[in-house]
């Protein structure tokens, strides 16, 4: 028995190769069931997403197993084997649950610690439940998968930190303003990045949202869709004393506001922090304004810069994610071990033989009116015995030892025969 | 060495080794950012106190050297108060880095300490309880400045990154500016009526005694000069709205004229009926 991988990933394989590998959820009931059906293949589970095609099994023997997998993949999405090989990595045993571990966790994601993955194979799980695909083992593993990717996401930072401009955007308005519950937002112009920047705003709750245009008419409409107020675009001036955030992103060909403008408001504001966002190019802010004190100035390169740094700050995380991954693997392996059927058959069978041979060895020499013939006969007759009384348990062992109850079943036999099992 | 100086030795070096667990703790966690590392070494800080506030009631109480007695002592009342500080300001605002900058530059003005004469075991010149409240009280308000200052400095390292907009290593570790910004205002609204009331309550037991406070002690001059930095500061604060960059300089300047002023004050004077 053993856990197997097989599949393709952004890195491995391009777009055109993804998409004819992919599968839809809602269609992967057949596949899955499919491939059960094949020789070998005890358990499996398929994931499939823009970034990777994955198949994760427990077969009975490795080798055959992965070349099972690889057919069934070129088969069913009629894919050329030759060219299938060049892109599909194959994991087995430690490194298979790594992978999975892995991949679970984000790590092995495009954007580093992304969350969606997580929730993609949950969906895929559960699908595979359905189609009654996973048993003991992939139970086991996939659940284990996703304590470690909450384990992961919760002790290292690799989720933490934007990588979008317009989070990046958000996260620096935390770190001038704490909480934005009672800050004053004003949007100047419109843009997509801008309005996206808005909604992570509003979401964390800000108080008020003021929003302005060159026509009127447009600043209302924006001012609907999140719900704010529109005003006319020569009040800019006067807003500025009360708003806290400032995001900017008109097609205007010179700066709007400069730094006069700002340094002129300061003592009316009493010198409450201000946080101004240029999305524009060009930019409509006068750079300057960033030299003012409690002003802080980003613009578009800036906010890129943020995101760089922060996802630099994600990978010096990831190298802390392995860590635990690491240790959970070797654990998991452990835990593994202890299930495996095979060392417990192993010990019974020993026990039962050299009982046998033990009394043979010690009862024959005795027996002084035997032809060697009959000697013989009787040491066959034992290991018959032997034989027919270890063959019901033992078919039954194997086929228990992939259900649920399983481990049950092994730890009963070790405990009635006394049996001593390394992991 | 008799039992009394035995028991003290030893829960000084214990006191001493625990501190130092805090203060690697702390370090610790500010390189890795584990957060079960700043409550450990929050839980170590809270050991180190209780166990500080054994030493000194031990000290005063068995060998009966004062708190006050000698320069060396006056500090490690004044690092137990900055750690009991430190501790409330922990329970209030949740930012075990704050930890980071206070404890281990307490553990080092702790070995500084150490490191000083050791004071005769007698109880000096000041027998009144009056003038023991004055001290304590004054100690209490200087260790909410230190605490004022570390956000301060904090703050201003928070704001370079952020006007710099490259954020290096402490960008992700620091708090927000307005916490920082609070927490340092909040402190210096607690430290300067405690140093008023100090003043208060010297002037007063001067009086009683018949003697002018302001002559042949530096110590009082050197307090009032204190008391108008930060005079000037909260002044600043409320009516100009000042804030962050100026506001942090202004509360670590006065803070570092403290701990100057007490350098200076040990070195050229021998007669230590006022730390302070």
């Amino acid at each position: 028995m053993n856990i197997i991988v097989v599949g393709l990933n952004h890195r491995t394989a391009p777009i055109e190769i993804r998409e004819k590998l992919a599968f839809f959820d809602k269609e992967l009931e057949k596949p899955l069931t499919q491939l059960h059906q094949a020789e070998g293949i005890l358990e499996n589970f398929i994931i499939s997403t823009c970034n990777r095609v994955e198949v994760y099994s427990v077969v009975s023997s490795t080798e055959e197993g992965i070349r099972t997998v690889k057919e069934f993949l070129a088969t069913y999405q009629q894919v050329e084997m030759s060219i299938l090989e060049k892109y599909l990595y194959v994991y087995e045993g430690d490194q298979a649950v790594a992978h999975i571990f892995r991949v679970a966790s984000s790590l092995d994601s495009m954007v580093l610690g992304e969350p969606q993955i997580l929730g993609q194979m949950k969906a895929a799980y559960k699908i595979a439940c359905e189609s009654n695909t996973t048993r003991f083992f992939l139970h086991a593993l996939m659940h284990k998968a996703f304590k470690v990717a909450k384990a992961v996401r919760t002790e290292t930072g690799i989720s933490r930190n934007a990588v979008s401009v317009s989070f990046a955007a958000v996260e620096l308005a935390k770190k001038i303003f704490g909480s934005l519950h009672d800050k004053q937002v004003l949007i100047i112009g419109a843009g997509e990045m801008g309005e996206l920047a808005v909604r992570h705003l509003i979401s964390e709750g800000v108080q008020r949202v003021l929003v302005t245009n060159r026509t009127y008419e447009r600043a209302v409409e924006l001012a609907k869709a999140f719900q704010g107020t529109a005003i006319p675009f020569d009040q800019i001036s006067e807003a500025l004393i009360t708003i806290d955030i400032v995001i900017s992103s008109t097609g205007s060909p010179h700066y709007l506001l400069k730094y006069e403008d700002i340094k002129a408001l300061l003592s009316l504001r009493k010198n409450r922090p201000m946080f101004l966002i240029d999305i524009a190019v060009p930019r409509n802010l006068d750079p300057d304004i960033n030299q003012l004190d409690n002003v802080y100035l980003y613009d578009i390169d800036d906010l890129q810069a943020v995101v760089e740094a922060n996802i630099r700050e994600r990978a010096k995380e990831a190298q802390r994610a392995e860590e635990i991954i690491q240790q959970e693997v070797l654990q998991f392996s452990k835990w593994l071990k202890a299930q495996d059927v095979v060392p417990t058959i192993k010990a019974l069978r020993k026990k039962i033989e050299t009982i046998s041979r033990t009394e043979l060895e010690r009862r024959l020499p005795g027996l002084k009116n035997l032809s060697p013939k009959d000697l013989e006969k009787i040491q066959i007759m034992v290991n018959l015995i032997t034989n027919k009384i270890l063959h019901d348990p033992l078919v039954a062992l194997k086929k228990l030892s992939y259900t649920d109850e399983g481990s049950i079943y092994i730890q009963a036999i070790q405990k009635l025969f006394n049996l001593e099992v390394d992991e | 060495m008799d039992t009394t100086h035995i028991i003290n030795f030893f829960l000084f070096e214990i006191l001493l080794v625990i501190f130092f667990l805090a203060t690697l703790g702390y370090l610790s966690f500010l390189v890795t950012k584990k957060p079960f590392l700043a409550r450990l070494a929050t839980a170590l800080t809270v050991v180190s106190f209780t166990l500080d506030t054994i030493t000194i009631l031990f000290k005063l109480t068995i060998i009966r050297i004062s708190p006050f007695s000698n320069s060396k002592e006056t500090l490690f009342l004044f690092i137990w108060a900055t750690i009991l500080v430190f501790l409330i300001a922990d329970l209030k605002y949740h930012i075990p880095v704050l930890g980071a900058f206070v404890i281990p530059i307490a553990f080092m003005l702790f070995i500084y300490a150490y490191s000083l004469p050791a004071g005769k075991a007698s109880l000096p010149a000041i027998q009144s309880y009056w003038i023991g409240l004055h001290a304590v009280v004054a100690i209490l308000g200087y260790a909410v400045f230190a605490i004022a200052s570390c956000a301060a400095v904090m703050y201003l390292i928070q704001e370079r990154q952020l006007k710099s907009k490259k954020p290096g290593a402490l960008y992700y570790r620091l708090p927000s500016l307005e916490i920082l910004d609070n927490l340092s205002y909040r402190a210096l609204l607690i430290g300067f009526p405690l140093l008023t009331l100090a003043i208060i309550i010297g002037a007063i037991w001067a009086k009683f005694r018949g003697v002018n406070p302001l002559s042949r002690d530096p110590t009082t001059i050197f307090a009032i000069i204190v008391w108008i930095i930060y005079a000037i500061l909260i002044y600043a604060r409320v009516t100009a709205g000042w804030r962050g960059r100026k506001a942090s300089y202004l509360t670590i300047l006065g803070f570092s004229y403290i701990l100057i002023t007490f350098m200076a004050i040990y070195y050229f004077s021998e007669r230590r009926l006022h730390l302070f």
